[in-house]
Parts: structure tokens; C-alpha cells; sequence
């Protein structure tokens, strides 16, 4: 409720599309950084140099060096990868999870629904990140493992929301209609109840995948995420930690990338919103 | 009232069950052999099969699953082999820790998440508002634990003015409570700015405005109380990221809390330890979640008699 | 009145003289100050028969102070008498007889006798009691009190490591009626021992609190009282000694010893440690049992400058497979660095480049899996990184998998069929100090390959000239040619190169003014024994 009354203050068009169009030109550009990876980088992001290690921000390496004396700067932009394709890939499964989970309960209703809504509500009592450092330490560190358990972590809420969403187009007349005339359930939630709760579904998602980033991060600063030599920009961030009074410049650039990007989703998602649902928010 | 927590706190018990059950579930099926985690590297297969036998870990699923539910409704946790025994105790004591980083990121965030979403409703679509606007965005895309880790190399490396890591005295709980407020605060301070700016609008203050009130009377007398609302909903709704963000936040700052300790637990593959923290941290859940509501009702008076 | 100023002369003598030696001179000396030690890892326990494997170093650390041993270890780990004046092993190294100090008290009051060490001995040699250490107790059959004064140890075979095991940690001998009191059980949180210092108060996991034990029998302790504190967190215990929090703290990560330079009231002490870091070889996979590829695999990476890069200079590169301060330890070879001797080796052993630049033979690449524990050695994950990037650098892809430390030990010792790893980072720290004891459970031959390793040759080695000689070096009966016995053994070792041998860690610890007198042990202990605060 809080969050339609938030958004229910009318904005000049301008500033709908500000964001939208912020949020989409940054997310590309991170996609092109993401699919071109070594190619744009100035140094091979393995590349050692026992020699020049740990050193500031220079012409040559303009982000500095790590503590083996690798070009930072290379290591973010092949970084993208890592962290981009396992925000993406949460937010596919966790949607296929969350739709799923969610028509399964609002359609039928009855036990179905309090058993799934009842498993939902369990897991949604335990904190996103510590769910997923549980999974993330059960599955091993790697990006599928780190995959599953963002994934994990976001199946309920967006389950829920489906749910509720698909509880209130069951009620719509048109649904109606369609059981008298003997559609089957399949059909019914596929082709009518689905299409219509797309929107709220694509927005959470959107709205969610900054999150995603900011906890798989998370979970690579901890130590679980991808295995080493691998630039995941969570992961550096970690190691630069034991490093952050003699070498303070190795905090700069990976947060400065996962906050870009979670901008851009952010504003992203707050611009698809504003477009096509700016009353309503469960 | 008493009825209302009565039940709420009844279905505590129940769902704590079912977080067991599925931890339970998903710690069986890790590969490995448990027994040789907790006999430890040196062990010979005959220590190991000492060890299987003494934590029962021999007899069937079932078996072992009636017995660590017994176990758990006494205050036995188990056996965690960091503790070399029941870990609850332990963790109990380390709970204050957390519970007062919680306490201060919640005193902070109402202490300037309110104000700063008033000023910028107040100074709509004028500089402050801007200002205010821009560093919610902001506050919101950074990781908390990069934030930390800068107000460390910046207030404590640099100027020195605060203590790095670890928990001695007031001064060592400022930069911990900032890199985990900041996302409330951020999150406050947008649904402050859009409550005020609705209330704002409401015939009743335009009324009294037209009479002659001012803005910043009509601020104080009328909107404010029910700022109170949404607030406490966002702090409700954000319990668990503040739990969670512990997590992270202590083990960068070095706070000795539970979520220090989830990380250590996992870390040494101590499922016993992380599934006692992980049921703390529900409690703690359900136990915000109760007393946000009973808030709530304090603050809506529309809501005291439902 | 002769008479009686001569009684009351004489009374007065013998008076002082029943008074213990130590609390004489605790007159002449005024009371001294308390020393705090931030350490890095816990104290959990301090009953001895636990050797806490996750707690380590940090209550051996306590029970150096809490705790006298038979013999013990000076600053060059030489086995020099404590609780026993002198020991005497006999010639079929069978057994050893200990001639006992007289007139020392226990910290509950107890005379430390041949009885109560008897009780200590038996209690050690107890599996169900003292699960820990085993290799170190269990070749002991006995104990035999021939007088007041004097004690017999019997072993079951030859053990010339006996010494070893009474000046280790776990040889800490503890008051039996204390054991009476608290229980077994409860005997690890109420520790009685015979040590300079007694416990206050202990809370375990944070903080145990000693002081000073008038009644020691020998040096007056140079405190009134030591605290110590768990402070995980490095940066804590450097910012913990910079202000004066605590006076010393152990384990100061190398990149951090620069700042601690600056500061002109801390004293870095430092001491190389008896742990050499490498990375085991997996001998029963074909590509590696080749010691062309092994050789060629040492000779790839850059060890002497990750010592000095890495560990700025608080490292050294390895000169055979023990320790430079290790009973025994001999120069068997040299760290070489050298990738183009190492693309000949593995061409030699029939290895081609393919078109991605990583070497094959018979169709299959040379690819390696090399596990690598976080947070368990020094720079752990950071050496594996530059260890693949070299091995990179002459055809060979290693690739990393980190695993976290509580689940790595599984990992390492597995049955040979669930090995998983190629190359596998390990580093053993002989408590006893001995080279013997390293070598013979890294190198001695497993009774039975395909099962767990009986110690931890997990890279299965099989050299039965090694074995001879570490029975030799076990069980001769004069030092030198035990010694000898040990050369030779580390030499061929060395040359069969089953190790890929990493560098040898400097143990670091800070001291604060006006504390004196605090050393560091090659077993990575912080030795407060013997140390003074003003």
C-alpha cells in the first residue's frame, strides 16, 4: 500500500522516460562490455606481474594493480560476464520458479495453495542472504552454485506475487466463461491468466535483478562465489579487504561497477513501472 | 491485544518447525560424510565410526530427525564441532551483538530517513528535494559492504577518527550502523517524501492552509503522525534485510555477532551451528514482524478495534 | 640468653629456609605489571588430552604458561630438561629414565611427584581419554616409578622421539587431584597445572585470565598476570598494539609489518617457521608419476620471488623437504627457476604443444586440478593463482578449485579412488619439532594405498630405500647415525620430487614497550614464558 501511495504523484512524461532510458543504455552497454569481454580489455586479466604488485592508479594501469599485479581495470570489464549472466540467469529461473509456484497455488486453491503458500511463507521468515549463503555453502562454490541460490532466495516473494495476482484475474469474467465453455485448466492459466499478470511479473523481476546483483556479490565478498582466478567483481572486493590499509585503491573499482549496475537495473525497473503500472504495487 | 499475541506468538513454535525441517532436508543431502567432518582430518575410520555412533548418526532419517526436534524443543542444538557441544549458549551470548547493530540502524534511519523525506517533500521539486532524490538513488544501487569498507579506509585509515574493526565502546558501532542503515534510510526517506507530499495535498490541510496555517505548522500538527504508518510498514518489511545485512556487515567490521558467526559456521562446514544461528535469525524475524503489527496498530487508531 | 638468641637465630634460619626458593627472591623483586597477548586464534580449551584442532595455536600458546612439561624446547627447539632434571635414553631406545625436580607444587598446592606424573603419563597413553596427538602417545607402554625421584618410560618398540612427545604440548602435566575435583570433563575449563602462571578466569573463546603462581619452583614470572584475548581480525590486533590495548599480538600479516615499522614502541620478532607450504602430488595419476613432469612442474614457478614478493621477504624458498629449523634438517638441493629447462623436461617425457598452447600426449591435455584451501595457509589462494598462471606459462593448465577450510582436510585424505585433486596445497607443522616425525608421516610408504592414508602421505609416495632409512632414523641407537639416516632420506625425497615445494613462512609476532622477554618458536608459537612488563 505504501509503495502505490508513493507512486500515485503524477510525473511530467520526460521523467518516466529519463529512467527507462537511462536504465536501458547503461544495462547495454554493461551487455556489450559482458559479450566483448578480453577483446576490450587492455591487459589479459590473468596476467601476473609479481613485480608490480599492489600498485595505485597509473597511465599504464589506470585502475591500479592487484595483489599478484594484475590490471584492475581488465578484471572489471571481463568481470561483467560473471556477474551480469548470473543476475540474468537468477531472475529467469526464479520467474519460471516463482510462475509456476504461484499459478499452481492461486489457480487451484484449496490444500494445493495452503501447502504451497505455506512453504513460501516458511522460507520467506528466513533472511534473503542468509538463505542463500545456506544453499550457496551446500551447492559449492561455483556460478551454477551461486546461481541456485540467488535463485532459491527469490522464488517466494515472486511466487507470491504471482499468486495474488493470479487470484485476482481468476475472479474476472472472462475466466469464467472460458471453464463454462470446458477450456481446460492448462489452456485457461496458459493463455489467458498468464499473458495478463506478464506485466507485474516483468517489472518485478526487473525491479528484483538489482538486488540479485547486490547479493551475488554479497556472497562472492564472503568467499562463495566463483572459484579463482575468475574477476568476479563481488569476489575482488573480498580479497582487497586484508589489503585495505596498505592498498586502499583496490576498494574502488569493483564497487563502483556493481553500483552502476545495480543502478541500471534499478532504474530500469523503475521506469518499466512507471510506464505500464503506476497505480498498483502488492 | 493479549488474544492477538497470543496467537501470533503460538505460530512461532510451528514455523520455526517447518525452517527445520527444510534445513534438515538440505544438510542430508550435502555429499560427504558428516561423521568425518566432526571426528575431524586426523581421525582413523574407527574414530569416525565412535563418532557416528555417539551423535547417532547410524540410525535411520526419521530417527534422527524425531531425535533433533526433541532436542531442539529443551535447548539442544546438537552437536556444532566449533563449541565442541550445544552451541546455544554461544550463540545466545553473541546475540546482543547483533540486536543492538539492528537497534542502532533502526534509531538511525528514523532519526534521519524522517526528517530528510519531510525536507525534500517540503522543498518539492527544488534543490534539497533533488539533493535528497539523488542520494536515495545512490543508496540504494550501493552494496553495503562497499560502503563499509569505505567509511573504514576514509574515517578510520585516513583521518583516524574511528576504530576499524571490532566491537570497543560506542565509537566502534558508528561505521557498522552506516553501511547498514544506509538502504533503510534511503528507503524511509522516499516513502516519507511521498506520504507528505499525498498528505499535503489533502483537502483537510489545504483547509487549514487557506485559513492561514502555515506549512510548517500544517507539517507538524497534521501529516507527521501519519508518516508513522508507512514507516514502521518499511522497517517491517525490510526486517529481513536487516537481519540478513548483519551478516555481511559484521564480517566486514568484525562485529561479534551472529552473523559473524553463520559465516565462521559455514566456513568450518558446522551445520549444527548454522542451523541453530539460522533459527535465531527466524525467531528474530517473526518477533519483528509481531511487533511491527502491534505498532501498527498503536499508530493507525482505525486499526486498534479490528 | 645466648641461648635462646642462638634458638631463636636458628629457628629463624630454618624458618627461612622451608620457604620456597622463589618466593624469596619474589621479595627482592617488586610486583610487576600485566601483560595482554591478542592472539589469533582461540583458547577453548586447556586440558591438554584436547588438543583442540581448531583452536590451535592459541591454547598450547596458554598452556606454555599454565603448564610445566618433563622437558621442553629452547628458542633453537633443543630438548633441554624442565619438571625432570635430567633424562637418559637407553640404548635399545626402549625406554627413558627421568631423575625428577624436588619440592615442586602444583598450583591447588599438590606435590608434583612421581606419582602424579605416573598419573600424567598413563592418562596421555589412555585413548578414550586423550584422543589426539595419537602418533606422538601411543608407541608408549608405560610408566615405572623406581624412587622419589626418579621414573622410568617404557615405549612398545624403539621410539627416539620419545623426548619429543615429553617436550610437546600435549606432554603437559597436570594435577591429578584437580582431575579428581572437576572431572574429566571439567577439568579442561578448571586447568591445575604447574606453570608460572595460574588461571584467574577463564571464558572460553574470548578471554582467559592468569596470574602470576608464587609458588614456582624456578624463574619468578616476569608479570603479575597474563590476559588473553581472541582478536580474529588482523587489522584489530595491529590497531589493538599500535594504541597500547594489548601489548603483544601473533600471526601479523606480512603486508601489514610495514606499518607496524613506523611505530617506535613496537618491536616486530620474528622467527622462520618449521612449516614448509607445497603442493602434494597426486602419484597415482599416470601424467604425474613421470618425476620428469614433477621436476619440470617445480622448476615452472618462481617460488624464491613469490617468497619475496608475496610474503615480502617473510618467507624463504625451501632447501630440502624439512624446515631449516627442524631436528634434522640437512641442505639437499635448490629452488631453481627455470621454464625453459622446465619446456624441455616435459618434452622429454613426450609432451607437445596443441593449438591452444597446452601440452598433450596421446591425445590427452595436460590438465591438472589444484585444490586450494581459503584461509587455512599463509596467501593461500593467492600463491595457487600464480602457481596456475606459471604452470600456464609452460603448457600445463591447473585449474583451481578453492575449497572452504572446514571441508578441505576431507578433500586431501581421501581413498584413492575419491581422490579428486591433482595438486593439492599442504603444509604439516611437526609440534614436536622433530624431522623425523615430518618426513616419516608425509613420506613413509601407507600400509595400504587404495584406503585413507595412515597419516598424511596423501600423494601415496612409495620408496622402500626412504622407509629403511626412517626406520633407521627412528630406531638407531646413536644420534649421529639417526642423523645421518635423516640426510639421506631428505635426499632422496628431494630428488624424487613429490612435492610441488612452495615457500617457508616466517611466524610474526609484535611486542609492545615495556614488555621484554617474548619470543616466537618455529612451531608458530608465541612463547610469554619468559616474558617481563616493567
Amino acid at each position: 500500500m505504501p509503495e502505490a501511495v508513493a507512486r500515485r504523484r503524477r510525473r511530467p512524461a520526460g521523467r518516466i522516460n529519463l529512467f527507462l532510458w537511462l536504465g536501458a543504455t547503461l544495462l547495454a552497454a554493461f551487455a556489450v562490455l559482458a559479450v566483448l569481454g578480453e577483446r576490450v580489455a587492455p591487459y589479459d586479466p590473468t596476467a601476473q606481474d609479481l613485480f608490480a604488485m599492489l600498485e595505485g592508479p597509473t597511465a599504464a594501469h589506470l585502475f591500479g594493480t592487484d595483489n599478484v599485479g594484475r590490471d584492475i581495470l581488465s578484471r572489471i570489464i571481463v568481470g561483467t560476464r560473471f556477474t551480469l549472466s548470473i543476475a540474468l540467469a537468477s531472475m529467469f529461473f526464479a520467474g519460471i520458479g516463482g510462475i509456476a509456484l504461484g499459478s499452481i497455488a492461486g489457480y487451484f486453491g484449496g490444500v494445493t495453495d495452503r501447502v504451497v503458500t505455506g512453504i513460501i511463507d516458511l522460507l520467506l521468515t528466513v533472511p534473503n542472504i542468509v538463505l542463500a549463503i545456506a544453499i550457496a555453502a551446500a551447492a559449492g562454490s561455483s556460478a551454477t552454485g551461486l546461481t541456485i541460490a540467488i535463485t532459491a532466495s527469490f522464488i517466494p516473494p515472486l511466487a507470491r506475487l504471482v499468486r495474488g495476482r493470479v487470484i485476482e484475474l481468476r475472479e474476472e469474467d472472462f475466466i469464467a466463461a472460458a471453464i463454462t465453455v470446458g477450456m481446460g485448466h492448462t489452456r485457461i492459466l496458459l493463455r489467458h491468466i498468464l499473458p495478463n499478470a506478464a506485466t507485474v511479473i516483468i517489472i518485478e523481476l526487473s525491479l528484483n535483478a538489482g538486488q540479485a546483483v547486490l547479493i551475488g556479490s554479497a556472497l562472492g565478498f564472503l568467499g562463495l562465489g566463483v572459484q579463482p582466478p575468475a574477476p568476479e567483481w563481488g569476489t575482488m572486493l573480498g580479497a582487497s579487504r586484508e589489503y585495505l590499509t596498505v592498498a586502499p585503491h583496490l576498494v574502488i573499482a569493483p564497487g563502483i561497477a556493481i553500483s552502476l549496475l545495480v543502478l541500471a537495473f534499478n532504474a530500469f525497473g523503475d521506469g518499466l513501472r512507471d510506464v505500464f503500472d503506476p497505480a498498483s504495487r502488492n | 491485544m493479549i488474544g492477538f499475541l497470543a496467537r501470533r506468538f503460538a505460530t512461532i513454535p510451528l514455523v520455526v518447525l517447518g525452517v527445520v525441517t527444510i534445513l534438515f532436508i538440505i544438510f542430508k543431502s550435502v555429499p560427504g560424510d558428516e561423521a568425518a567432518f566432526v571426528a575431524g582430518a586426523t581421525a582413523t575410520q574407527s574414530e569416525i565410526e565412535a563418532v557416528r555412533v555417539q551423535l547417532g548418526l547410524d540410525r535411520p532419517l526419521v530417527e534422527q530427525y524425531a531425535r533433533h526436534v526433541s532436542g531442539l524443543v529443551v535447548g539442544d542444538f546438537g552437536y556444532s564441532t566449533t563449541f565442541r557441544g550445544n552451541p546455544l549458549p554461544h550463540i545466545i551470548s553473541r546475540l546482543p551483538a547483533t540486536l543492538a547493530l539492528a537497534a542502532a540502524a533502526i534509531g538511525l534511519t528514523i532519526l534521519i530517513g524522517i526528517p530528510a523525506g519531510v525536507l525534500a517533500a517540503a522543498y518539492r521539486n527544488r534543490l534539497p528535494d533533488y539533493l535528497i532524490s539523488l542520494s536515495v538513488v545512490g543508496l540504494l544501487a550501493i552494496p553495503n559492504f562497499w560502503l563499509g569498507m569505505l567509511l573504514i579506509a576514509w574515517l578510520s585509515v585516513d583521518l583516524g577518527l574511528l576504530p576499524s574493526f571490532g566491537a570497543g565502546g560506542p565509537a566502534s558501532l558508528v561505521i557498522p550502523t552506516l553501511a547498514l542503515a544506509a538502504r533503510l534510510i534511503a528507503l524511509v526517506a522516499r516513502m516519507t517524501r511521498g506520504v507528505v507530499i499525498e498528505e499535503l495535498r489533502k483537502d483537510y490541510v489545504r483547509t487549514a492552509r487557506a485559513k492561514g496555517l502555515s506549512k510548517g505548522l500544517a507539517l507538524r500538527r497534521h501529516v507527521l503522525r501519519n508518516v508513522m504508518i508507512p514507516t514502521v510498514t518499511v522497517i517491517g518489511l525490510q526486517a529481513g534485510y536487516l537481519l540478513g545485512g548483519s551478516v555481511v556487515v559484521e564480517r566486514l567490521c568484525a562485529w561479534p555477532g551472529i552473523g559473524d558467526l553463520l559465516l565462521t559456521a559455514v566456513s568450518v562446514r558446522d551445520y549444527t551451528l548454522v542451523q541453530g544461528i539460522v533459527m535465531i535469525f527466524v525467531v528474530s524475524f517473526l518477533v519483528i514482524n509481531i511487533a511491527v503489527e502491534v505498532l501498527y496498530r498503536f499508530v493507525n487508531p482505525r486499526l486498534r478495534y479490528a | 640468653m645466648k641461648r635462646r638468641q642462638f634458638l631463636t637465630g636458628a629457628a629463624g634460619a630454618a624458618l627461612i629456609s622451608t620457604l620456597p626458593a622463589g618466593a624469596i627472591r619474589a621479595w627482592a623483586q617488586s610486583a610487576s605489571g600485566v601483560i595482554t597477548f591478542g592472539q589469533s586464534t582461540a583458547v577453548l580449551t586447556l586440558d591438554p588430552a584436547h588438543g583442540a584442532f581448531t583452536g590451535y595455536p592459541g591454547g598450547y600458546e596458554a598452556s606454555l604458561l599454565l603448564f610445566d612439561r618433563l622437558l621442553d624446547f629452547d628458542a633453537d627447539m633443543k630438548i633441554v630438561p624442565q619438571l625432570a632434571e635430567s633424562f637418559a635414553m637407553s640404548e635399545d631406545l626402549k625406554s627413558c629414565e627421568l631423575k625428577l625436580r624436588a619440592g615442586v607444587t602444583f598450583h591447588d598446592g599438590t606435590p608434583c611427584d612421581a606419582a602424579a606424573i605416573k598419573f600424567n603419563i598413563e592418562r596421555m597413553m589412555n585413548k578414550d581419554i586423550n584422543t589426539t596427538n595419537r602418533p606422538l602417545w601411543n608407541p608408549i607402554a608405560g610408566a615405572d616409578i623406581v624412587d622419589d625421584k626418579t621414573l622410568v618410560i617404557r615405549t612398545s618398540a624403539p621410539f627416539a622421539q620419545l623426548p619429543n612427545t615429553l617436550a610437546h604440548g600435549s606432554g603437559a602435566i597436570v594435577s591429578p587431584a584437580a582431575i579428581q575435583k572437576s572431572g574429566e570433563a571439567g577439568f579442561a575449563q578448571n586447568p591445575v597445572g604447574a606453570g608460572p602462571y595460574m588461571v584467574e578466569a577463564f571464558n572460553a573463546g574470548q578471554e582467559l585470565k592468569l596470574k602470576a603462581f608464587d609458588g614456582y619452583w624456578g624463574d619468578k614470572p616476569g608479570a603479575s598476570g597474563v590476559v588473553f584475548k581472541f582478536i580474529a581480525e588482523p587489522a584489530t590486533r595491529i590497531n589493538a598494539i599500535t594504541t597500547g590495548a594489548v601489548d603483544v599480538i601473533d600471526s601479523v600479516p606480512v603486508q601489514l609489518v610495514g606499518q607496524l615499522g613506523g611505530n617506535a614502541d613496537v618491536e616486530v620478532v620474528r622467527k622462520p617457521g618449521l612449516r614448509p607450504i607445497g603442493l602434494a602430488i597426486n602419484l597415482t595419476r599416470p601424467a604425474l608419476a613421470d618425476v620428469k613432469v614433477r621436476k619440470a612442474l617445480n622448476l615452472a614457478v618462481p617460488v624464491a620471488t613469490i617468497a619475496e614478493k608475496v610474503f615480502f621477504g617473510y618467507a624463504k624458498a625451501p632447501d630440502s623437504p624439512l624446515a631449516f629449523d627442524a631436528i634434522g634438517h640437512k641442505t639437499v638441493g635448490e629452488t631453481v627457476f627455470d621454464q625453459a629447462q622446465a619446456k624441455s623436461l616435459l618434452a622429454e617425457a613426450g609432451y607437445k604443444a596443441g593449438s591452444d598452447g597446452i601440452l598433450e600426449k596421446d591425445g590427452k591435455k595436460l590438465t591438472l586440478s589444484l585444490y586450494v584451501p581459503e584461509g587455512l595457509f599463509p596467501g593461500d589462494v593467492a600463491v595457487a593463482e600464480i602457481v596456475a598462471a606459471s604452470l600456464k606459462q609452460v603448457g600445463v593448465d591447473a585449474q583451481i578449485t578453492k575449497i572452504e577450510k572446514g571441508a578441505y582436510w576431507d578433500h586431501l585424505r581421501q581413498d584413492k579412488a575419491n581422490l579428486a585433486w591433482d595438486l593439492g596445497m599442504f603444509g604439516f607443522n611437526p609440534s614436536n619439532a622433530s624431522g623425523t616425525y615430518h618426513l616419516a608421516s608425509l613420506f613413509k610408504s601407507n600400509a595400504d594405498d587404495n584406503t585413507k592414508p595412515d597419516v598424511w602421505n596423501i600423494g601415496r609416495y612409495r620408496n622402500a630405500e626412504v622407509d629403511a632409512l626412517l626406520e633407521k632414523a627412528d630406531s638407531a641407537p646413536e644420534e649421529a647415525a639417526r642423523m645421518d639416516a635423516l640426510g639421506k632420506a631428505q635426499e632422496l625425497v628431494w630428488a624424487d620430487a613429490p612435492y610441488l615445494w612452495l615457500q617457508i613462512n616466517e611466524n610474526v609476532s609484535a611486542v609492545r614497550k615495556p614488555v621484554s622477554g617474548v619470543t616466537v618458536m618455529p612451531i608458530v608459537f608465541t612463547n610469554l614464558r619468559a616474558a617481563r612488563k616493567a
